[in-house]
């Protein structure tokens, strides 16, 4: 072997480094155009994520507006359903107050047979004449007074068949049973209540105009709502509380004004007791098949009618005894 | 005489109609008495005269007016002062009482007037489950300030727009 060839190790350690050296550039450019690559695809990547989120950025915006919308259309159809559910219970009211007078008419007729026995004739027309003159007997020295009270007594215990005739319940009619709804809102929650209204399915003139006559089922109906609100009220300790009476869309509207009230109870299941009560015992509404049932309900469903009040009536300056 | 007037049974709208009172507020005094409102709203005399005499009503107007005066309104102005001033305040009393037998405008006046009085202090109206009452008011010279209403020597100046 000639030296010649032979190569120093200096060299050779050079051409080691240099050969790493090239090796290292080919590493790292491989490297750099793997980078590269993927910087650029990682580009698009995002742009095309990007261009995805605006979609679905504009489908939330939709959504929300059909969302938005929904609840608008829920509030409105409910709106509608309450608007319905009154006229519904309104017109249920009219054809019951027929029924009605005509179950006071069977009552009647049974009084009148009674009276028509010829046996009663004589002690009715006692009857009578002491009614009407019933006023005059303190001027009667107190013997004449005592004979007199005794003998109407006589003449009432022989027209005790009357009496019963006259005091027996109204006949209960045998139609399909209805039910009317009457809604409760209560503002701003059971905990603290301010105020509170209980729409009832009556016309707001049974409170304007009150007539003197015979009670319409409509006019049962109302006082006995108002009574039982009352005695509700009265219940859960409150005592000092003002009412007013307003309209909404021509239905009469009891508004209690609670505001600082300190309640011994829930106010929700006192008036639910009360109603329950009216439903069991009225004689009235048994006798027509009539029943009702409180439903609650956020007072913003009930804000589309501006309550046009009739303060004519309402308590004087009640709120100034707050 | 109906079979109703022999056996004495009113609705509770009669039986409001004679006491010179609003039908619901029969129904929020009966729905808190001992056994509420009865089954059948079907009221005798004697019941009616319970009502009356529970719900303390009273009829302010039923005697006549002693006030003279050439100016109707301010007759009735004067005339309710010195109703207000001889009543007896240990008790407060229903706001209607106020108004009661009296019909029409003078109704109407009168209860504008009773807001007035309210207003100046003359009057206070304290709420209650059966109706609004009304107390004797707080004003500092009251005995004075009523005597100068009775006697229209001087009215507060919140009465002006209901003399004029």
């Amino acid at each position: 072997m000639s030296t010649a060839n032979v190569r120093s190790d200096l060299v050779n350690q050079l051409k080691e480094v240099q050969d790493w050296g090239q090796n290292q550039a080919n590493h790292w450019e491989q490297k750099r155009g793997e980078l590269t690559r993927t910087i650029a695809q990682t580009k698009k990547d995002i742009a095309q994520l990007r261009r995805h989120l605006t979609e679905l950025e504009a489908q939330e915006v939709d959504l929300e507006a059909q969302v938005n919308k929904r609840e608008a259309e829920i509030v409105h159809r409910m709106r509608e359903a309450i608007r319905t559910g009154l006229e519904s219970a309104a017109q249920t009211l009219h054809t019951r107050d027929l029924l009605l007078q005509k179950q006071r008419k069977i009552r009647q007729s049974r009084i009148e047979s009674v009276l028509q026995e010829p046996k009663f004739q004589e002690k009715i027309a006692e009857y009578r004449q002491f009614q009407e003159t019933k006023e005059q007997l303190s001027q009667l020295p107190s013997s004449y007074r005592q004979a007199i009270l005794q003998h109407h007594n006589a003449v009432k215990q022989e027209l005790e068949p009357i009496f019963m005739a006259a005091d027996q319940p109204l006949p209960k009619a045998d139609n399909t049973p209805k039910c009317v709804g009457i809604i409760a809102s209560i503002e701003p929650d059971f905990l603290q209540p301010e105020a509170m209204a209980v729409l009832i399915p009556v016309p707001f003139s049974i409170y304007t105009e009150p007539n003197a006559g015979e009670d319409t089922l409509q006019q049962v109906l109302a006082y006995r709502c108002v009574g039982a609100i009352t005695s509700a009220l009265r219940k859960i300790g409150l005592q000092e509380v003002s009412f007013n009476f307003g309209e909404y869309k021509g239905f009469l509207s009891v508004q209690v004004w609670l505001q600082g009230k300190k309640l011994n109870g829930d106010i929700r299941q006192s008036l639910s007791l009360e109603f329950q009560q009216m439903r069991d015992y009225t004689a009235e509404l048994q006798s027509v098949r009539l029943s009702m049932e409180i439903t609650w309900l956020d007072p913003e469903l009930l804000d589309d009618a501006v309550s046009d009040e009739d303060t004519s009536g309402n308590d004087l300056h009640a709120e100034e005894g707050e | 005489m109906s079979i109703n007037d022999l056996f004495q049974y009113y609705s509770l709208s009669e039986a409001a109609a004679k006491l010179d009172i609003h039908p619901f507020d029969i129904a929020r005094y009966l729905a808190i008495q001992q056994g509420g409102m009865p089954n059948e709203l079907r009221l005798t005399p004697q019941k009616i005269s319970q009502i009356a005499h529970g719900m303390g009503l009273q009829n302010w107007w039923s005697e006549p007016m002693q006030i003279e005066d050439a100016q109707p309104k301010r007759r009735l102005v004067r005339e309710l002062a010195r109703r207000v001033f001889d009543a007896d305040w240990n008790v407060s009393t229903r706001a209607d009482n106020l108004n009661r037998g009296l019909a029409g405008a003078e109704y109407a006046f009168v209860r504008r007037c009773i807001n007035v009085f309210i207003k100046c202090d003359l009057l206070a109206p304290e709420a209650s489950l059966t109706g609004l009452n009304i107390r004797k008011g707080n004003h500092p010279n009251w005995e004075e300030t009523m005597q100068s209403i009775i006697e229209a020597k001087a009215f507060p100046d919140e009465f002006s727009s209901l003399l004029s």
